[in-house]
C-alpha cells in the first residue's frame, strides 16, 4: 500500500500545487473576460514579465527574493494601468477577430522584448537557498520549493476569493460581471471597477510567474507557450466567478500531472486531448448546472 | 380541418413561478390583419417567440394551415410559410441592402449551396431582390451598406428581409419601434400594401398604428387574453381603456 | 420606380476583366524577378496558405487559430507520399490536399458547434497537440530534423525541378492561378454571400432558413484543403518538409499577412503574403526578435486605426479622392 498512498500523495501535492498556480495566474483573464468580454490572449505576458522582473531586480539590485518579487507585482500591476489605457481601452466595442489581432500583437510585442533583453533560451530560475532542497513529511519527501508554491499559492487564493465574495468591491464586481448593463443603472462605475480589476489581475499573474519559476521556466515565449493552459481553465470557468475558476483551475493541475504520473510518454497531451473534449462536450463550463431551456 | 392560416391553442409558457403565457388561443384566417396589443411587459414578445419557434411552450401547441408545427424549430417554420420581422433590427451589417435582401431570397430559393454561378447571373434571384427594394423605395441607397443608413430606412430593410422569404402568415414585432412618428409615413404605407392573401400579426402597443393597419386585435394582458374583436369595438370598450388607463384616455378618441 | 439594373447590381458578384491582372503579374514576375524565383516560388505557397485562412476566418468569420495543421498534413502528407513512391507532383498535391480537406471534414462538425474563445481554445490546443504527436514520432516524421532529399519526378514528366528554381516558379504559379480562381468563383457565389452573412449575423441567418452549419463546414473542408495544397507544394518545392509546417506560430504569421493586406478581401490575403515575405526576406540579416517586434506593432497598429490593411487603406484613399466633400 505505501507505494501507492505514496503515488496518490505526490499526485495531489504536486497536482494542487501546479493547479493553485494556473489558479493564480488565469483569475485576471477569467475576470476579465467576464467582466468586459475581451479576449486577452496576452495575459500570460504579464506572468513572464513578473518573472523575468524578479530575477532582473535580484540580479541587477541585488534585492532579496522576497522583496524583488513584491516590486516585479505592483511594477506590472502599473504597467497594465498603462497598457489598459494605450490598448486594451479600444478593445472593449471590437470584434472577436480584432481583439485576437490586438492580443496577439502584444504578446508579440512583449516576446521580441524579453528575447532581445534576456536572450532567446530558458532563463535559469534563481530560487533562494532556503527554497531549494527538500522536506521529508514521513511517508515521502517533498521539493521545499512546492511546499512554498502551495502554502503561498492557498494563501492567495483564499485573498482573492475572501476579497471577491466577502468585500463591497468584490460584490460590485461580481454584480457587474454578473449583468453589466444593470449594474451600470444601479450606478456602479464598471469602468473603473475593470480597470482595478484588471490591475489586480495583472499583479496576480505577475505574482504566479515570480513565485511559479521553477515550476513554469521563463522564456521570451512564455506567454504563447502557456497561453493554452490558461485558456483551458478560463473555458472550463464558465462564467467568470473565483469559485468556479478555482475549481477548474485544481482540476487542469491535478489531471496534468496524474497524466504525467501514470503515463510519463503520452501523458502530457492525453491532457490536453482530454480537457479540449471536456470543452467541446460542456460548453458552459466545468462547474456550471446545465440550465433547461 | 382548420381553415385557419395561423392558430395557437392553449399556449402556456412559465419560467419558475412566473406565467408568462397564459392560455393563449388565437386564430388567423388567411389574409388576416390582426393586432396585438397589451401593455409592455403583457408578454407579446414571449407569446411572438412562442409562435415562431424560439421558445418552447409548457404546454399548448401552434398549428399552421392545418399542421401541428409546435416542435419544429424556427427554421422549419420560416420554411412553412411562417416569418417574423424583429423588434430589434437585426440584419447583415457590413452588407449592401440589395445583398440583404439577395440572401434572404436566396435562402428561401434553396440556392444556399450555389457555388459554380456567380450570384449576379441568379437572374431570377437578383430580380425579385431589386424588386423588394423598388417596393420600399430603397433604390437610392440599394448598393450602400446596411450599417451606414438610417434607423428608419433600417427597419424598412427589416421588413422587406420577411417580405423575401415568401411568408404566408407574417409576424411583424412592432415594426415602428424606434422610429419618430414624423418618419414613419413610408413603412406604414410598405405595410399597407403588403399582399392581400398573406396573414400578418402586427405586436403593437402603438394605438394610432393598430387603428390604422389592422381589422381585428386580441388584448393580452399580464399573459392572458383579456378581450378579442374588430379594432373598432376594442377602442371603444372600456376594457381597453382600464387597461390603459390614462393613456387611453388622450390617444384613443371615442367615436361612434 | 428606380431601375438599379446594370453594372451596379452585385458588382463583386461578377467577373470582371481587372480580375486578370494579378495572373498577368505572375506571369511577368518570372521574367522580372528571375534571380529570386525560388523564394518568389515560396511567396506564392504563402499567398495560398493565406487564401486558405482568409475564406475561414476572413469571410466565414470562425476564428481559428490551428490552420497550420492542415498545413501541415499536406506537407508532411506530400512527404510521405513521395517517399513511399508516389511522386508525380500535381498527384502528389492533389491527394496530399483531399488528405487534409478529409480531415477538415472529420473535424469541423466538432469544431464547428463553437465560437469565440472556445473555439480559440480547442485549435490552438489541437494544433499543440498535433505539433507534439508529430514531434515525438520521429519515425514517421523525422522529428526535429524532419523530412529531407524528398524527391519528386518532373512535372507532366516534362519539367525536371532545377536549381534555378524556374519549374518550381510556374508550377506554383498555376496552383496559385487555380486557387485564385477558385476563390474567386466561391465569393462571388451565393454561398459565398452566405457565408458572410453568417459572418455578420449568424443568428439572423439561422431563422431565414439556412443550413448555417453546413455552410460553415463546407468552407472549412474547401479552406482546409487549399492550406493541405499550400502545404504539398511547400514540401515540392523544397524537396524537406519539417515541424515548422505544423508550427502555431505559422498560423499566426499567416493571420498577420492577412491584417497586413486586408482580411476578407481575395487580394488582400495575395498582397499581404508578397509585402510580408518581401520585407522579411529583406530584413532576415537582422536578429529575428526585431522582426517579431514589427509584426506585433503592426497588428496592433491594424487594428488600433482600422483601415482594412493595405487594401483598405487604398479603398478610403480612393473614396476620399473620387468625392472630396461631396455631399451624398
Amino acid at each position: 500500500m505505501q507505494p501507492f498512498l505514496s503515488g496518490v500523495a505526490f499526485v495531489g501535492l504536486y497536482g494542487l500545487s501546479y493547479g493553485i498556480l494556473l489558479f493564480i495566474i488565469s483569475i485576471g483573464l477569467v475576470i476579465t473576460m467576464g467582466l468586459m468580454r475581451v479576449m486577452n490572449l496576452a495575459h500570460g505576458a504579464f506572468a513572464a514579465i513578473g518573472g523575468y522582473a524578479t530575477i532582473a531586480l535580484m540580479k541587477s539590485a541585488g534585492l532579496p527574493y522576497g522583496l524583488a518579487l513584491a516590486c516585479a507585482v505592483v511594477g506590472v500591476a502599473a504597467l497594465a494601468v498603462l497598457l489598459e489605457r494605450a490598448v486594451f481601452a479600444y478593445l472593449y466595442s471590437a470584434s472577436d477577430l480584432d481583439q485576437v489581432l490586438m492580443t496577439l500583437g502584444v504578446n508579440f510585442v512583449v516576446i521580441a522584448f524579453l528575447t532581445l533583453v534576456f536572450g532567446p533560451n530558458l532563463y535559469p530560475a534563481a530560487l533562494p537557498p532556503s527554497l531549494r532542497g527538500s522536506v521529508d513529511l514521513g511517508f515521502r519527501s517533498f521539493e521545499t520549493y512546492r511546499l512554498f508554491l502551495t502554502t503561498i499559492g492557498f494563501a492567495v487564493a483564499a485573498l482573492v476569493y475572501f476579497g471577491f465574495e466577502r468585500t463591497s468591491f468584490g460584490a460590485r464586481l461580481r454584480a457587474a460581471v454578473d449583468n453589466r448593463t444593470m449594474a451600470q443603472a444601479i450606478g456602479i462605475d464598471t469602468g473603473r471597477l475593470f480597470s482595478i480589476s484588471f490591475a489586480i489581475g495583472a499583479g496576480l499573474a505577475a505574482l504566479g510567474g515570480g513565485v511559479g519559476m521553477g515550476l513554469m521556466p521563463l522564456e521570451p515565449f512564455y506567454p504563447l507557450k502557456y497561453l493554452v493552459l490558461v485558456l483551458i481553465v478560463v473555458s472550463l470557468s464558465g462564467t467568470g466567478d473565483v469559485r468556479s475558476a478555482l475549481g477548474a483551475a485544481l482540476f487542469v493541475g491535478l489531471v496534468d500531472t496524474a497524466g504525467r504520473f501514470l503515463l510519463p510518454e503520452v501523458g502530457g497531451f492525453l491532457i490536453y486531448a482530454l480537457l479540449i473534449g471536456l470543452i467541446v462536450w460542456r460548453r458552459d463550463g466545468l462547474f456550471v448546472p446545465r440550465t433547461a431551456r | 380541418m382548420s381553415a385557419y392560416a395561423l392558430e395557437t391553442r392553449g399556449l402556456m409558457k412559465r419560467y419558475g413561478g412566473l406565467v408568462v403565457a397564459n392560455e393563449v388561443s388565437l386564430a388567423l384566417e388567411k389574409g388576416a390583419r390582426h393586432a396585438l396589443i397589451g401593455p409592455n411587459g403583457a408578454g407579446k414578445t414571449t407569446l411572438a417567440g412562442l409562435i415562431s419557434g424560439t421558445i418552447r411552450p409548457n404546454s399548448g401547441s401552434v398549428w399552421l394551415f392545418g399542421e401541428d408545427v409546435t416542435r419544429a424549430g424556427p427554421a422549419q417554420r420560416t420554411k412553412r410559410g411562417l416569418v417574423r420581422s424583429f423588434q430589434i433590427t437585426s440584419l447583415f451589417a457590413k452588407l449592401t441592402v440589395l445583398e440583404n435582401l439577395f440572401l434572404a431570397v436566396s435562402e428561401q430559393r434553396g440556392e444556399s449551396f450555389s457555388i459554380a454561378t456567380p450570384a449576379a447571373f441568379r437572374r431570377e434571384t437578383l430580380a425579385r431582390a431589386e424588386a423588394l427594394v423598388t417596393q420600399f423605395g430603397l433604390g437610392p441607397v440599394a448598393n450602400r451598406r446596411v450599417s451606414e443608413l438610417a434607423y428608419g430606412q433600417q427597419r424598412l430593410i427589416e421588413i422587406a428581409l420577411a417580405l423575401a422569404l415568401n411568408p404566408k402568415v407574417l409576424l411583424l414585432d412592432e415594426p415602428a419601434a424606434g422610429i419618430p412618428s414624423s418618419e414613419t409615413g413610408v413603412l406604414l404605407d410598405a405595410i399597407e400594401t403588403l399582399p392581400q392573401e398573406i396573414a400578418i400579426l402586427l405586436i403593437e402597443h402603438d394605438m394610432a398604428l393598430v387603428r390604422r393597419l389592422a381589422r381585428d386585435a386580441t388584448l393580452l394582458v399580464q399573459g392572458a387574453v383579456i378581450a378579442r374583436g374588430t379594432v373598432a369595438s376594442l377602442l371603444a370598450s372600456d376594457v381597453v381603456r382600464q387597461v390603459y388607463l390614462g393613456k387611453a384616455a388622450r390617444t384613443i378618441p371615442a367615436h361612434a | 420606380m428606380i431601375d438599379i439594373r446594370g453594372s451596379a447590381a452585385l458588382d463583386r458578384y461578377r467577373p470582371r476583366w481587372t480580375e486578370a491582372l494579378p495572373l498577368i503579374a505572375m506571369a511577368g514576375g518570372y521574367v522580372v524577378f528571375s534571380n529570386y524565383l525560388v523564394f518568389a516560388a515560396s511567396v506564392m505557397v504563402m499567398a495560398i496558405f493565406a487564401l486558405s485562412l482568409d475564406l475561414i476566418i476572413g469571410f466565414a468569420g470562425v476564428l481559428t487559430l490551428g490552420h497550420a495543421v492542415f498545413y501541415g498534413l499536406g506537407a508532411y502528407g506530400s512527404g510521405l507520399m513521395a517517399l513511399a513512391g508516389l511522386k508525380d507532383p500535381i498527384v502528389n498535391s492533389v491527394c496530399a490536399a483531399l488528405l487534409a480537406a478529409g480531415v477538415g471534414f472529420a473535424a469541423g462538425p466538432l469544431l464547428l458547434r463553437l465560437r469565440g474563445i472556445r473555439l480559440i481554445m480547442v485549435t490552438l490546443g489541437l494544433a499543440a497537440i498535433v505539433f507534439e504527436a508529430a514531434n515525438k514520432a520521429d519515425w514517421l516524421t523525422g522529428g526535429h530534423d524532419g523530412l529531407q532529399n524528398i524527391e519528386f519526378s518532373a512535372v507532366l514528366g516534362r519539367f525536371d525541378w532545377s536549381l534555378d528554381g524556374s519549374t518550381a516558379y510556374v508550377y506554383v504559379a498555376c496552383w496559385l492561378a487555380l486557387a485564385v480562381i477558385g476563390m474567386r468563383i466561391v465569393i462571388s457565389s451565393s454561398f459565398g454571400m452566405a457565408l458572410q452573412g453568417v459572418r455578420e449575423n449568424e443568428a439572423r441567418m439561422l431563422v431565414l432558413g439556412a443550413p448555417v452549419q453546413a455552410q460553415l463546414t463546407l468552407a472549412f473542408v474547401i479552406s482546409a484543403g487549399l492550406a493541405g495544397l499550400a502545404g504539398a507544394l511547400a514540401t515540392e518545392t523544397n524537396a524537406f518538409v519539417s515541424l515548422d509546417a505544423l508550427s502555431i506560430d505559422l498560423s499566426i504569421y499567416a493571420l498577420a499577412m492577412l491584417a497586413l493586406g486586408g482580411i476578407g478581401r481575395l487580394y488582400g490575403a495575395l498582397v499581404g503574403a508578397v509585402v510580408y515575405m518581401s520585407v522579411q526576406y529583406f530584413t532576415q540579416e537582422l536578429n529575428p526578435a526585431y522582426w517579431m517586434f514589427a509584426i506585433g506593432a503592426l497588428l496592433i497598429a491594424v487594428v488600433r486605426f482600422g483601415r482594412g490593411g493595405l487594401l483598405g487603406s487604398l479603398d478610403a484613399l480612393w473614396m476620399r479622392l473620387q468625392a472630396p466633400g461631396a455631399a451624398r
